[in-house]
Parts: structure tokens; C-alpha cells; sequence
């Protein structure tokens, strides 16, 4: 069935709050309304007001009221409004939650998501724009997943949800309505620590996840006739595929890694870092990042596109790394 | 007893304490958990309780002394009768017995100096680059290495006439590298390992569990694809009688000395083996070197998986040491205590599976090595026996003992002949 | 209440006070790692809170609340193997003193930001009631904590949907050196309980009866779905913040005049006003905490040592090696 990426994500929560009666969205405005972004359309008439639940605006409660009902045993969504706004519950995310299992030698398990719409490149502003997957990803105890697609966005979500750890689940809201996609009409699982070969290719591999894994297929597309690219959605990003990372490296020798995230402290560091350490004499190249300029994103359309990557400065950065 | 009364660490930042004042005396009979000095350090002045009853027989810091956490302050006797009081020793620290400071929250030590703040020093500007030097990147560097190349023919086309993978490639494809001239058989010859075949994508059900490979499993798998890849082995299978092993068993038990099987085969290899010196082998390359030395790697199974210790000049020990050597093996896996020369370097395996080791197997060779022997399970069995020119039936321990050879290097007469004659020696009986 | 109950009740505070200054002492003596936090002068509260409960009510104890886990069911011997960082305590090794909770006895372990329970307790008893459980989840935490938004956006959660949790401040005056005048501007903590719409209640925490009293009033109030109750029982610590803490911030006279309202001997006057033969009972009980906190000490201090790697394990509910990826 052809499907958004925003439908993929609704189905996701509505299947997995039919087969398992444990399961509950919590979030603001995810009831009566059906999310600010419609991802909850229809599932508090369909799942009742007790499961699928109109939070307060208080983020630190939400996340640890999902504590609370992740120890006995139900495993709930909470929705984040804006993913901008985890950092008011980040006490309880890793504090709280990640810690759970391990300050309790092992007595419990803490199955709770946390999703949101992040991202930028849709005009958000400051705090409409945001992707601190990074800080998440320094946490033990958590994983982070960060889908592209909308076969990935319903099939990672309901493995999130079936996942006994605490997940961090990050949408790209530029994706929301702008994908649309056949998908299975029977159900899936996406397993969560899996990366995506997306192309194959020989000359250099590029590595990225979320809204920039689409500017990255088009230019591999593009320039086929100038180089031939091997392109890797990681869609999970704490754990990191490391074995399909390191064997594309392997077999192209050069690695651009591009994220929407800021360059400094991002994902891409440690994958730069994991590749210089482990696959040093397969480089033929410097590893490459292209990330988001080190400034917070911006409102005006001229400096948001100034500091998001975007096609050109993919494809520039491609056609840098293939000539070295 | 002797008990050590210590400075204790009250505040996680606070690495050391004030003796303020002793309310005990040397000598002085206490109480547990009575009082015995006062103390005082950055957070907080407390007074320290005896962790025992007993005699305070010696005093070892001074009022007003300040001493790191965990230092010993004083010691008790726990049984007054035992006790003299001391002469009083200062307080030392000791680095060699009481380990470096650095473990921030418990050890004992003195308070960690700041570091040092330095200058910079004035570099030399770095000398302009010369023109003429070949950029390469890592992975070329590796390539020139293992073809012996000679970078400056490759003319490169990267950015500012780096020589990239592809020039190297295209170098090599088009015939110009002068071949690796070299009458020595080089031990890099051999053929990339094959890479363990991808397994197919397999659909998950909820409760399957996925057990990703550890280190040493990849290795195992690694090594047992590449093995049957590189070598038709050859499988052959002699039944053994060991009734006289078993005699040798247990006379030496009635003697107070446990064997087990295992040396047994292992003496009676390395004895056919210096007899048939194809099978004590490797293969390098197109060559197969006949190896002087007669080591025997026997495969130990450890709760981290498979290990091959050697057993170095088996020919020359006696089955007691074999006997001894392998005891200290298995010792010393379970531990972890086996070191990686320990590991290298046979030239000829043995694999005994153990009580539950079945009829037989087929074992796989160890690469670069050309043979290996695995033992069956020993069982009674009814044989047909001929005595004095009568047949007669009794019963036997009876061993099937299995051979892979690589039929590469090994002809069916040298595999044969080299299990046959394993066989005669332990059915002679002779391991003196 | 029987004298048996009475007695009950005695043997409790006798024996949290035993660990209490055991604990102590076991600290000055070197044996202990890290914070050790006394709630020696409180043990009103949690023994009047605890008592009562059921074995599946759950109950979200604070930094200084080893009594409640006693008291709630955790084997005194775990809990001084947990105290000690052993592999047979809760978190077996893996974070100290009352970090580690006992789950299977409803006791959850608290981070060290005082308050964040709450909105775990809210969670938690949200489930009770959406699942018609007639039980209870109780949630301690001090009055320098109810300065933090958690508190605030767990009470109001509470107050929305009428949740089976009663909030608990122990208002022991002092959080850290931070007397109550620079903490909030408010007489009480408990007057802010109308602003979520529930009841708020102030008792004296050194009285065991009037706790008791209290505690079984908000208890049953959630425990028959009608809603959340904020108790706050004014106490007293006698020890500092922790055992490396002069508390000079405070007077001596104000130690004395609070120590003059001991938890345990008001308890004491009363056993003696109904006439039961204190002497023997005060011996009895001497014998039996004293014997139960020695085999306590003598388990943890056998228990094993975690090794290095064992901090690899419990991360996650199927171990990822990160190096061996």
C-alpha cells in the first residue's frame, strides 16, 4: 500500500496498541486533537482515552511516568511535541530511564520510546528545527534509531515498541508528507542496530541517516557517470552497524559521512573516528563530514539553507573526496 | 589477630585526614566500636570507632599528623593474650606495596599533585615540501608493500598527483609490475583467506535470539571455511585395540600417576610421525616444507572456545611429561593463562572430543599444517582375536581413531601407512 | 492497637535505628564507600508509612529512607551487601548506598536527583488505576526537592487524573545546609496541595501514632480511587546531610531540643503508659536488632566483590559489545 512516512508511523502505533494492550501513547495533544502533526490520528477513538493519553506540558513527567509503567510491565510511547523539547525531560531520559535496569543489577527492564518530529529544512526556526540524536547517543543504556523511509519509520517503530531498552526514536518532519511509498500490506519488523545498503557502488562510500539519506540516493543517481557510490543509511545510530560500515570502507576506500546535525560532537565523529582506527590501511582518502555548520539553524530561508547540507553541498563534497 | 584501625575516606572528595587527638593509650584494653582518636579533615571532624575489641598495641601517627585515606593509624590485637605492645613504628608510604595514587576513590595515597602548566615549546617551521615526493594514501602504501612496488612508475592522478588505489590497480591490470622475483618461498604466497560466506537474511520470530560471533569464533570460522577450501582432505579411520593402553592405565594408577588416553595417542603420533616425515608438514605457498621439529598442537576445549596449545618436541618426552604437559594445559586454559607463543608454531594436531567424542569423526585439517588425528570413543566391544592359530572372541576397549589428510601433498600410501603404523604402536604397547 | 502491634512497631524503629547508627559507624571505620546518608531522628516516617502497606503497594523511597526499605520487606542483609557495593546487593555493585532498589518487594531505587521519582510514581500508580488495581504507590522525597519541576509536574499529573499515589515531603528543615526560609516562601509544602487540586496535610513526624493516623487516612483515600494526599511530616535529622557533613549550619540547642522529641522515645513513653514491662521488651528488642544487623554485616561483608567486567552487564536486556562490533 502506498503510504507517508507520517502514516507509516500512525500505522506503526496502531498496530502495536491492537496486539498488545500493554502498550500506550502518552504525549501532548496526541488525543482529541491526534498529535500536533496528526501522527495519533484516530487511535485515542479507536484505543480509548486510558491508552492513548493527553498529557500535561511537562516533559520530565512524561518521560518518567514512562518509567513508572515501563516497571510494571507495560511499554509506553511517549510523544515529544517537538523534539526540540526532550532537552526539559533529558533529567528523566538519562538519568532516570537509561540508568534503570543498571541501577537495579539487571531486576528490570525499561521498554519505553520516546519519538518526535525533528529536523529542520521546513522553516522551524530555532526550536522547530533541532536534531540532538548526538547527545543521546553518548548514553549507555539507550538506543537511538533515526528512520528514512517509510517502510523503516513503521517497521523500526514497532520494533522499538517490542524492544525490552529504552528507545529514542527520531522522525524527520520534512519527511512527514513528502515521502510517500509502497510498503508491505502484511506486517514487518525492522530490526533495530541493522544499517541500509541503499546503493551499491565502488568509488567511495557515503554514509547518513534520516532526511539527508534522499539528497544523498539523488546525487548518486546524478553523478553515476562520474563516480560510482555506495551509499549507507545507518537508521540505527547508538547501536552502530559497525560490520556493515567497516565493509563497505573496506571495499570503496573513502567515506563521506553526512548528517543535519551540527558537525562538532556528532555521529559523524565517531563513525570518522571507529573508521580511521580500525580501517586505516583500506583509506584512500581522508574520511569526510558534512554536517551542519556549528551555529543553531536559523529562521530566514537564505541562512537556514546556508547552514543545513543540502544537495550541492553533497555533491561537492562527493566530487572533493572522489578526486583525492 | 592483628587488625589495622584506618583513616577512613569521609566525603568522596577528601583524600586525607588530621589526627587530632588519641583517647586510647598502646596497651589499653578497648571495646568494639569504642572511641579511639579524633580526627579532622576538610569536611568534617569525627570521632573514629575500634572496628574491633581487643588490645591497642601500637599507635602509629602522631596528633596533628596528616595522613592520606586508608592509611593505617593504628593496630589492634584481637586476642589480648597474644599481645605485646610494639615499638612504634613510623608511617610510611610505600609506594611498591601499596600501588600508585590514581584510584581516585579508595586506595590509600597521598594527595595527587596538579599537573604541571608548561609552555609550548618554539617548533622549527616545518621544511617546504620537496618537489618529486610520492603522496599515497594509506591504503596504496599497503598495496606497494605487499606487491613490491615501485611507487614513483605509478603515475597518479589524484589531487596534486596522489597515487590513488585506482592508479595502483590499474598499474597492476596492466601487466607493467615486475613480478615478485624471489627464490624463497614467501609465507605471504598464499591466497587472501576466503571471507566467510554471508549468511542469508533470515526473518526473525519474536523469542529468537541473535548471538553475534565473538572474536574467537570468527576466527574459528574463519579458519575451518579457509581450511576445507585450501585442502581435499582425505579421511581415513583405524579401529584400535587398547587393551594394553588400559594395562599401562592401570599400572601406573596402582603407582599413583592418572593418565588419560590422550598421551597415549599423542606419544604413538609423534613417534609415527618421525617416522613418516610428509605428514609433519606444512604448506607455504606451492611448497610443502618437511618440518625438522615435531610439534603437536592438541585442541583443548575452553569456555572461550577452542584452543590449540603446542606441544613442543612431543617426540622427545616421555608419556609421563606429555602426560604432565597436557595437565598443565588444561589448567592453564581454564585460567586464561596460556600465552599466544604457546599457540603457534605445530606442525601436526591431535583432537580428542572427550568421553562424549562418538564412534568417530571427521576432523578438519589445521592450515598450514597437512594431517590430524582425532580420537574416537573408547568401548568395549567383542573382538575376534587368534591365539596360538584359534579364533577366539573377547572383549576389548576398542577406539576408532580418525585421519584427515591433505591429499594435495599426502598420497594415499604415506596417509595410510602413517595411521597404521599410530595404530601397531599402541596395540604394541610399548611407551617406555 | 494490640500490644503485639505495639511491640511490632517498636522492634521496627529499634532496628532501622540499629542499622542507622551501625551504618554509621561501619563508615568511620572505613569499611564503607561512598555517600552515607542517615535518617536517624526520621524513622517515624517510614515505619508509619510502611507498616501498613501491602506487599504489592509500591513505594519510591528517598536517598535517607533506609528504613523504608526495611520496613517494606528488603532482606536486612541484601540491603547491607547493597550498602557495602557487593555483587548480592540489589544494584550488585553497580551504584551505592540506597540507589539500588528492591523491585520484587515494590521498593524502586532513586536516581540522586532528589524528586525525579515523582513523576515515576505518578506513572506508575497512573497504571493502577487504568487497570482498576486497588493498589497504591507512595512517594517520598524532602522539602528541598519540592523546589524541583518534577514535583510540581508530578502532582499536577496526580491531580488531573485523581491517581492512587500519596506524596510524602519529609521536612527535615535543612536540605543539605538550606534551611526552609530560603527554600520556599510558603509556611508549609503541604499548603501547595490546593493548588493541584488534592489534599495537603501537615503532621509531626516524630509522632509515630499521629503519622500512622495520617499515613492510613491518605492511604485508604488512594487505595479507594479518591485521589492523591500531600503529607508533609515535620522531622529532624540528627546526623548531618551525610556522615562527611559538620552540620555546624545549624545550633546545637535546635540538635538538643529535637533530639528531646526522639521518634523512638516518645514510642517508649507510650509502651509504658499502657503498662507493658518495658524493661524486658527494650532488652528483647536490643538482643534481636543487634543480632539481626551482626548477621547483616557478617553477610555483606562475605558477599563477593563484583570483578571489573561484571560493570559490563545489566545495560541492556541483550549485551551489546560495543568494542567487538
Amino acid at each position: 500500500m502506498l503510504v507517508t512516512y507520517i502514516e507509516a508511523i500512525r500505522q506503526a502505533m496502531d498496530e502495536e496498541l491492537a496486539r498488545d494492550r500493554n502498550v500506550l501513547l502518552m504525549g501532548e495533544d496526541v488525543g482529541v486533537l491526534g498529535g500536533a502533526f496528526k501522527a495519533s490520528t484516530g487511535l485515542q477513538e479507536k484505543h480509548g482515552t486510558d491508552r492513548v493519553v493527553d498529557m500535561p506540558i511537562s516533559e520530565s513527567l512524561i518521560v518518567g511516568a514512562g518509567v513508572g509503567l515501563a516497571v510494571q510491565g507495560m511499554r509506553p510511547i511517549l510523544e515529544m511535541q517537538f523534539i526540540d523539547f526532550i532537552s526539559c525531560g533529558f533529567d528523566q531520559i538519562v538519568n532516570s530511564a537509561a540508568t534503570l535496569r543498571y541501577r537495579h543489577g539487571g531486576q528490570t527492564a525499561c521498554p519505553i520510546v520516546i519519538r518526535g518530529p525533528s529536523g529542520g529544512g521546513v522553516h522551524g526556526g530555532l526550536y522547530h528545527s533541532q536534531n540532538p540524536e548526538a547527545w543521546f547517543c553518548h548514553v549507555p543504556g539507550l538506543k537511538v534509531v533515526a528512520p528514512a523511509t517509510a517502510y523503516d519509520a513503521k517497521g523500526l517503530l514497532k520494533s522499538a515498541i517490542r524492544d525490552d531498552d529504552p528507545v529514542i526514536y527520531f522522525e524527520h518532519k520534512f519527511l512527514y508528507r513528502r515521502i510517500k511509498e509502497e510498503i508491505p500490506a502484511e506486517e514487518y519488523l525492522v530490526p533495530i542496530g541493522k544499517a541500509a545498503l541503499r546503493k551499491e557502488g565502488r568509488d567511495l562510500t557515503v554514509i547518513t541517516y534520516g532526511a539527508p539519506v534522499h539528497a544523498v540516493m539523488k546525487a548518486a543517481r546524478d553523478m553515476a557517470t562520474e563516480v560510482d557510490i555506495e551509499v549507507i543509511d545507518l537508521r540505527t545510530l547508538l547501536p552502530i552497524d559497525w560490520a556493515t560500515v567497516k565493509g563497505s570502507v573496506r571495499k570503496t576506500g573513502k567515506v563521506l559521512i553526512v548528517h543535519e546535525a551540527r558537525l562538532t560532537g556528532g555521529i559523524g565523529g565517531e563513525v570518522a573516528a571507529r573508521i580511521a582506527q580500525d580501517c586505516f590501511e583500506e583509506l584512500d582518502g581522508p574520511v569526510m563530514r558534512l554536517a551542519a555548520r556549528d551555529v543553531h539553524t536559523p529562521f530566514a530561508p537564505a541562512m537556514e539553507a546556508y547552514v543545513l547540507p543540502n544537495q550541492e553541498k553533497i555533491t561537492e563534497a562527493i566530487r572533493k573526496l572522489a578526486a583525492y | 589477630m592483628l587488625i589495622d584501625v584506618v583513616m577512613p575516606q569521609l566525603g568522596e572528595s577528601v583524600v586525607e585526614g588530621v589526627v587530632v587527638k588519641w583517647l586510647v593509650e598502646v596497651g589499653q584494653l578497648v571495646a568494639k566500636d569504642q572511641p579511639l582518636l579524633e580526627i579532622s579533615t576538610d569536611k568534617v571532624d569525627a570521632e573514629i570507632p575500634s572496628p574491633s575489641g581487643g588490645r591497642v598495641t601500637q599507635i602509629l601517627v602522631k596528633p596533628g599528623e596528616t595522613v592520606p585515606i586508608q592509611a593505617v593509624l593504628a593496630k589492634i590485637e584481637t586476642d589480648p593474650a597474644a599481645s605485646r605492645p610494639a615499638a612504634e613504628a613510623a608511617p610510611k608510604w610505600d609506594e611498591e606495596t601499596e600501588g600508585f595514587p590514581g584510584h581516585m576513590a579508595r586506595t590509600s595515597g597521598p594527595p595527587i599533585p596538579a599537573p604541571p602548566r608548561v609552555e609550548p615549546s618554539i617548533l622549527a617551521p616545518p621544511p617546504p615540501p620537496t618537489t618529486g615526493r610520492i603522496r599515497i594514501t594509506p591504503v596504496v602504501a599497503r598495496m606497494a608493500a605487499e606487491h613490491g612496488l615501485d611507487l614513483s612508475k605509478i603515475p597518479g592522478t589524484g589531487i596534486d598527483g596522489r597515487v590513488t588505489r585506482k592508479d595502483v590497480e590499474g598499474y597492476l591490470d596492466s601487466g607493467q609490475a615486475a613480478p615478485a622475483v624471489s627464490g624463497e618461498v614467501r609465507p605471504d604466497a598464499t591466497p587472501a583467506p576466503p571471507k566467510v560466506a554471508r549468511a542469508p537474511k533470515i526473518a526473525l520470530a519474536e523469542g529468537d535470539q541473535v548471538v553475534p560471533w565473538t572474536p574467537i569464533r570468527k576466527k574459528i570460522a574463519e579458519h575451518m571455511v579457509r581450511s576445507k577450501q585450501t585442502s581435499p582432505h582425505v579421511h581415513i579411520f583405524a579401529e584400535v585395540d587398547m587393551h594394553k593402553v588400559a594395562g599401562v592405565r592401570a599400572k601406573s594408577k596402582k603407582e599413583g600417576v592418572n593418565l588419560t588416553y590422550l598421551p597415549f595417542v599423542i606419544y604413538a603420533a609423534a613417534k609415527a610421525l618421525r617416522e613418516t616425515p610428509n605428514m609433519n608438514a606444512t604448506v607455504s605457498g606451492e611448497s610443502t616444507v618437511l618440518k625438522k621439529d615435531i610439534h603437536i598442537a592438541v585442541a583443548v576445549d575452553t569456555e572461550k572456545g577452542l584452543l590449540v596449545p603446542v606441544l613442543r618436541h612431543a617426540d622427545r618426552m616421555s608419556l609421563k611429561e606429555i602426560s604432565a604437559a597436557m595437565d598443565d594445559f588444561g589448567a592453564r586454559a581454564k585460567s586464561g593463562k596460556i600465552s599466544p607463543d604457546e599457540l603457534s608454531g605445530g606442525t601436526f594436531s591431535i583432537t580428542n572430543p572427550g568421553i562424549k567424542g562418538n564412534l568417530f569423526g571427521t576432523p578438519i585439517i589445521n592450515q598450514p599444517q597437512v594431517g590430524i588425528l582425532r580420537l574416537g570413543q573408547i568401548v568395549k566391544r567383542p573382538v575376534v582375536i587368534e591365539a596360538d592359530g584359534e579364533d577366539s572372541i573377547v572383549i576389548r576397549p576398542m577406539m576408532y581413531l580418525g585421519c584427515a589428510y591433505d591429499h594435495r601433498v599426502i598420497d594415499g600410501v604415506a596417509g595410510n601407512g602413517f595411521l597404521y603404523r599410530v595404530r601397531e604402536i599402541l596395540e604394541a604397547g610399548d611407551f617406555s | 492497637m494490640t500490644e503485639q502491634k505495639d511491640r511490632e512497631l517498636y522492634r521496627w524503629l529499634r532496628l532501622i535505628r540499629e542499622f542507622e547508627d551501625r551504618t554509621s559507624v561501619l563508615d568511620k571505620q572505613g569499611k564503607l564507600m561512598g555517600g552515607v546518608y542517615s535518617g536517624k531522628g526520621q524513622e517515624a516516617v517510614t515505619v508509619g508509612f510502611c507498616h501498613d502497606l501491602r506487599w504489592d503497594d509500591w513505594i519510591f523511597p528517598l536517598h535517607r529512607d533506609l528504613g523504608a526499605f526495611l520496613v517494606k520487606g528488603a532482606d536486612p542483609k541484601r540491603l547491607m551487601a547493597q550498602i557495602f557495593g557487593k555483587r548480592d546487593g540489589f544494584a550488585k555493585g553497580k551504584d551505592s548506598y540506597l540507589h539500588g532498589g528492591d523491585l520484587a518487594n515494590g521498593i524502586f531505587g532513586a536516581t540522586s536527583c532528589l524528586g525525579a521519582t515523582l513523576p515515576v510514581a505518578a506513572g506508575m500508580a497512573y497504571k493502577f488505576k487504568i487497570r482498576k488495581e486497588d493498589r497504591v504507590a507512595i512517594a517520598f522525597f524532602g522539602e528541598g526537592a519540592s523546589s524541583r519541576g518534577d514535583v510540581h509536574e508530578a502532582m499536577n499529573f496526580a491531580g488531573v487524573h485523581r491517581l492512587p499515589v500519596v506524596f510524602v515531603c519529609e521536612n527535615n528543615f535543612y536540605a543539605y545546609s538550606t534551611p526552609n526560609e530560603l527554600q520556599f516562601g510558603v509556611d508549609n509544602v503541604a499548603d501547595r496541595a490546593v493548588g493541584y487540586g488534592f489534599k495537603g496535610e501537615v503532621v509531626n513526624g516524630n509522632d509515630l501514632h499521629a503519622v500512622m493516623k495520617t499515613a492510613g487516612k491518605a492511604i485508604d483515600r488512594a487505595r479507594k480511587g479518591d485521589g492523591p494526599t500531600l503529607v508533609e511530616c515535620k522531622t529532624y535529622r540528627y546526623h548531618g546531610h551525610s556522615e562527611h557533613d559538620r552540620a555546624d549550619y545549624r545550633s546545637e540547642e535546635e540538635v538538643i531540643t529535637w533530639e528531646s522529641r526522639d521518634p523512638i522515645s516518645l514510642w517508649e513513653i507510650y509502651l509504658e503508659k499502657r503498662k507493658y514491662d518495658i524493661a524486658a521488651i527494650r532488652k528483647e528488642t536490643t538482643e534481636e536488632v543487634t543480632r539481626i544487623v551482626e548477621e547483616a554485616v557478617a553477610f555483606a561483608d562475605g558477599s563477593p566483590a563484583p570483578e571489573g567486567h561484571e560493570a559490563m552487564e545489566d545495560l541492556y536486556a541483550m549485551p551489546i559489545d560495543m568494542e567487538a562490533l
